[in-house]
């Protein structure tokens, strides 16, 4: 009794701990990452892929003959090469609580389809587009995007019973084919103009996305899914381009008792949401909303109603729980997009739930810290979209963030930051954003605290106004008075401004502005200031950078090979090939110049390196994101603060290398000319000899090296070097990256 | 002993300039031996037999030592050896010289063994690293010649006295990353080949025509050494040592 009694305990104990283990701290929410063993279908080196699918389609009895087979190996050769380029994009998850829940569904379905059980993997993608799309080798994509806006689990299910039929039927390669033939003027497209090319293509697609709507509900009633979720499922196609929810932007979220915007930055009223539907499908992939709901009801409407219909069959918690968190990781997505307006707006949705949420705290804060440091620089456009493009209550949102100023907008996201700081001291990123805002504050736009008022606005009661003597007294009264455009910031920090801390941070700050005005003003200092950068300038052109670093990590070497002689350029064969021997060249090189260098992969992985694997997604994704930044030339703080911290104990060095080699067989131009000149001018001979029967070669060579915590790139290079791309040109420069890296001018 | 300091600091100041460049995967010394050619065309190189021998080669020897002293610079000492027949088709055959006539080659032979110093300059614009890539170079040699009588195995003359100033074009290429291949077009000037070669015209076109002075010798075999000098294309080979 007692050991049944203690087993009891144990078990329960066990099922406590796996449920705790699998609920989500929304809380402290931490963006997705991919988890468990590395599944084969990312192993696999794409040449391997590529001779597996030759295999599969020299087996096939309908491969087909000349062109088409053509076609077909051509596309198994692209498909195998670019698909692991989007498998290693840093956007693809598996074993996530999405793509789990996904499978579970999946499995649902499966059980009608069992030919296909085996032979299918669903996958979850990292962006916010309500999108999903099979691959040729049936791997099955959902957008977190698309869980976003779902419904019920009914309209997930119709989803994967869409795509599965996508795979079943070959559609991937049926459509390249198909384009192949459109545009090489074959069968039925004979007499196709050049124009209606592209229509011919989107019709065929069109044909095949009814195919698999239509199929894919014959699998779909096969299950005991709600057909009446359908009908609304549709509506989030339709509506897909809004965020998951359309609640009013309250002019209150930023306000406190002491500070309030204008009421000329609110809309009296936001547009209306209209319908994306297109009339005209020509233009189109997919049929219309109109058409697809239509030709779906039709057939639903010939069910019996004696067929049992669940809006859920895995799980509504399930359900519910997935959504959530990909609504929840959608905001980290948005901002590494640098699409800040709708984090903003999807964090000011989470927190309309949870009115306590730190993670959707930090999520406006981050997304007010990017928004004012584009703003700072000149640059919002880069990162707000037009209001006037936006429907429905977020572009109320959209409107004020258009209004504000770059002041102001650095002032309200400090004012946020600061707060939020003081709120929760242990948070890292939250200071750093703090004092990078309050310093792009001082330096840019505000001087002084003086310029602030410590008192909070106080309107004049009328006839007050009376004993106001002169007109310009009236005048400069009724400014003073009332809260407008102008002078609403200067209310900004009334209550920050009562503590000590505020105050000698905005100081100190001040007192360096100070020093830096002065510093600039000074003709000699500045003429020495002038001096030593051009003799540093000199120095690097000279001697190159002398960083002084011990280790690195080097990230995603990547190879490509073009012959630009060819109309598909791409050597993808010769390219995987040499990918594989420059990560050898890599560690060479970083030995010879004597600095520890650490190689992180995508070529090497093994099935259980899944820390690596997400190291480099987010690596991937990170180095998009900054490369945004450092076009747009705005220096930021990260916004994934927790992550680079991590990888930094991890690698034991924050400072990660991105380099790759792009090797190219140019296209001679003008030898017809030239041939045809030498004709006349004959001691031309030698050189067009020589002009046409050497090859011309050229190589790209990029580097950039960045301190990942702060931002910071230390060395970018990008060569162009008029020669092939051999291995002693790769060694060089290499080699000079290193030596760049560990050399130091004090030695 | 000032030489000794003076040497010392010369080469301290090289190795800290070369600290800081990387060099070819931080190989900065090139042992180097280019074969420099020049066509022979009106004048004899030194195997053919008298008289116009188009399409003949005349060879010099070079080996260097060249070091990169920064991204794109590279400094090197050489030594040079290069031996011709020396045309004496205006000795009078009636004089001293007569010996000579029966002989169907001519009997002279210049042997001029050159040193000298140059800087590369490898272009900025290709995005090359010394020592690889496309490279002008600038160089100075001083030449010390000695001529003989092959017939008679006698040295008739040996003196230094030339000395060239020059400018070549070529290109380094490395492979299997310690070999170095250079090859490109160099031009010498020999200065006092120059004047000199303007006596022996003067001579040439005097009544006598004849030459019986060592100075005249001299004319002759510098005028030589400005001809061969003066373009030449160049193959070498290289090793990266250190």
């Amino acid at each position: 009794m007692e050991f049944l009694s203690n087993t009891l305990k144990w078990l329960s104990l066990g099922i406590l701990s796996l449920s705790l283990a699998n609920a989500q701290d929304f809380e402290h929410f931490k963006p997705l990452r991919a988890d468990g063993n590395i599944p084969q279908e990312f192993l696999l080196l794409s040449s391997e892929k590529y001779s597996q699918q030759l295999d599969n389609l020299s087996k096939d009895p309908n491969r087909g003959k000349g062109y088409e087979r053509r076609a077909k190996k051509d596309f198994s050769l692209k498909n195998s090469f670019e698909m692991r380029e989007f498998l290693y994009s840093g956007k693809v998850i598996f074993n996530d609580p999405i793509s789990i829940y996904v499978n579970k569904v999946a499995n649902e379905i499966l059980k009608f389809e069992p030919e296909l059980n085996g032979k299918v993997k669903f996958l979850t993608i990292k962006a916010t587009e309500v999108n999903a799309f099979a691959t040729h080798e049936g791997l099955i994509f959902v957008n977190e995007g698309m869980i976003a806006q779902l419904e019920n689990e009914a309209q997930l299910a119709f989803v994967l019973c869409h795509e599965l039929v996508h795979y079943k039927k070959n559609h991937v390669m049926n459509s390249y084919v198909e384009g192949v033939r459109i545009s090489k003027r074959k069968t039925e497209y004979k007499s196709l103009s050049d124009d209606k090319k592209h229509w011919a293509k989107n019709r065929y697609s069109r044909e095949l996305e009814t195919e698999a709507d239509m199929e894919g509900l014959t699998i779909f009633l096969k299950t005991k899914y709600s057909i009446k979720s359908l009908e609304r499922f549709f509506d989030v196609l339709q509506y897909s381009y809004l965020p998951y929810d359309d609640a009013q932007f309250k002019k209150s979220f930023f306000e406190t008792t002491t500070f309030k915007l204008p009421e000329s930055y609110f809309l009296d009223k936001v547009k209306p949401i209209a319908s994306i539907d297109e009339e005209n499908e020509e233009k189109s992939t997919h049929p219309s909303i109109k058409n697809r709901r239509a030709y779906v009801a039709e057939i639903t409407k010939r069910q019996t109603s004696n067929r049992v219909e669940k809006d859920y069959i895995v799980s509504e918690k399930e359900f519910f729980n997935t959504r959530k968190i990909a609504r929840y990781d959608m905001v980290a997505t948005y901002l590494s997009e640098l699409d800040y307006p709708e984090a903003l707006y999807s964090s000011y949705l989470l927190l309309q739930e949870d009115p306590n949420n730190l993670y959707a705290k930090k999520g406006v804060a981050k997304s007010l810290y990017g928004l004012a440091k584009y703003a700072n620089e000149g640059r919002i456009n880069k990162v707000l979209e037009s209001y006037q493009n936006i429907e429905g209550n977020s572009q109320q949102l959209y409107f004020l963030l258009d209004k504000l100023r770059a002041e102001e907008l650095n002032a309200i996201a400090l004012k946020y930051c600061w707060n939020l700081k003081n709120k929760y001291p242990d948070q890292e990123d939250l200071k750093a954003y703090t004092d990078d805002l309050f310093k792009s504050l001082v330096f840019n736009h505000y001087s002084s605290s003086t310029l602030f008022s410590s008192s909070p606005y106080v309107p004049v009661k009328p006839g007050k106004t009376e004993e106001v003597k002169s007109k310009y007294d009236k005048i400069k009264s009724s400014q003073d008075s009332s809260l407008t455009d102008q002078n609403f910031i200067k209310y900004a920090f009334v209550d920050e401004l009562k503590q000590s801390e505020f105050t000698t941070k905005f100081d100190e700050l001040a007192s360096q502005k100070r020093e830096s005005d002065k510093l600039k003003s000074d003709p000699v200092a500045a003429k020495k200031l002038r001096k030593a950068k051009k003799k540093e300038a000199r120095i690097v052109r000279k001697k190159g950078y002398a960083l002084g670093l011990d280790k690195v990590v080097v990230f995603n070497p990547f190879y490509q090979k073009r012959d630009q002689r060819k109309k598909n350029s791409e050597r993808y064969l010769t390219q995987e090939n040499a990918e594989l021997k420059l990560e050898d060249r890599i560690e060479k090189n970083a030995q010879l110049a004597k600095l520890d260098v650490t190689v992180i992969n995508d070529l090497e992985l093994k099935p259980t390196d899944i820390q690596k694997y997400n190291d480099l997604s987010f690596m991937m994704v990170w180095l998009q994101e900054r490369v945004s930044h450092y076009d747009n030339q705005v220096k930021m703080q990260n916004l994934d603060y927790e992550y680079v911290d991590e990888l930094t104990k991890r690698y034991n060095t924050s400072n990660f290398s991105w380099m790759g080699v792009i090797g190219m067989h140019e296209k001679k131009n003008g030898v017809g000319m030239l041939i045809a000149t030498t004709a006349f001018v004959w001691y031309l001979l030698p050189y067009t000899v020589y002009y046409v029967a050497t090859p011309k070669y050229d190589t790209y060579y990029v580097q950039m090296l960045f301190d990942i915590k702060t931002g910071e790139a230390k060395l970018t290079q990008a060569k162009y070097i008029d020669d092939k791309d051999s291995r002693t040109v790769i060694n060089m420069n290499i080699y000079d990256s290193f030596y760049q890296m560990k050399t130091s001018r004090n030695k | 002993m000032r030489f000794k300091y003076l040497l010392i600091s010369i080469l301290t100041c090289l190795s800290l300039a070369a600290y800081a460049q990387p060099g070819y995967q931080g190989r900065k010394l090139v042992a180097l031996y280019d074969l420099r050619f020049a066509p022979t065309i009106n004048n004899l190189n030194y195997k053919s037999k008298s008289g116009l021998t188009p399409g003949a080669l005349s060879f010099a020897h070079t080996g260097a030592l060249e070091y990169v002293v920064s991204r794109k610079v590279s400094l090197g000492l050489r030594y040079s050896f290069s031996r011709s027949t020396v045309q004496m088709n205006f000795i009078d055959k009636e004089s001293d010289f007569n010996i000579y006539k029966d002989l169907e080659d001519d009997p002279f032979k210049s042997y001029v063994h050159g040193i000298g110093f140059y800087a590369k300059k490898f272009w900025s614009g290709n995005e090359n690293l010394a020592p690889r890539g496309s490279y002008v170079s600038w160089h100075a040699d001083a030449y010390y010649t000695n001529v003989k009588d092959s017939y008679l195995n006698s040295q008739v003359a040996s003196y230094w006295g030339n000395f060239s100033i020059g400018v070549s074009f070529g290109k380094q290429v490395i492979v299997f990353d310690r070999i170095m291949i250079d090859y490109g077009i160099e031009s010498n000037l020999c200065l006092p080949g120059i004047a000199n070669n303007a006596i022996i015209r003067r001579s040439k076109n005097s009544d006598d025509g004849n030459i019986d002075s060592p100075s005249d010798l001299k004319n002759i075999v510098n005028g030589r050494t400005f001809d061969m000098y003066l373009i030449m294309f160049k193959l070498g080979l290289g090793f990266l040592a250190f």
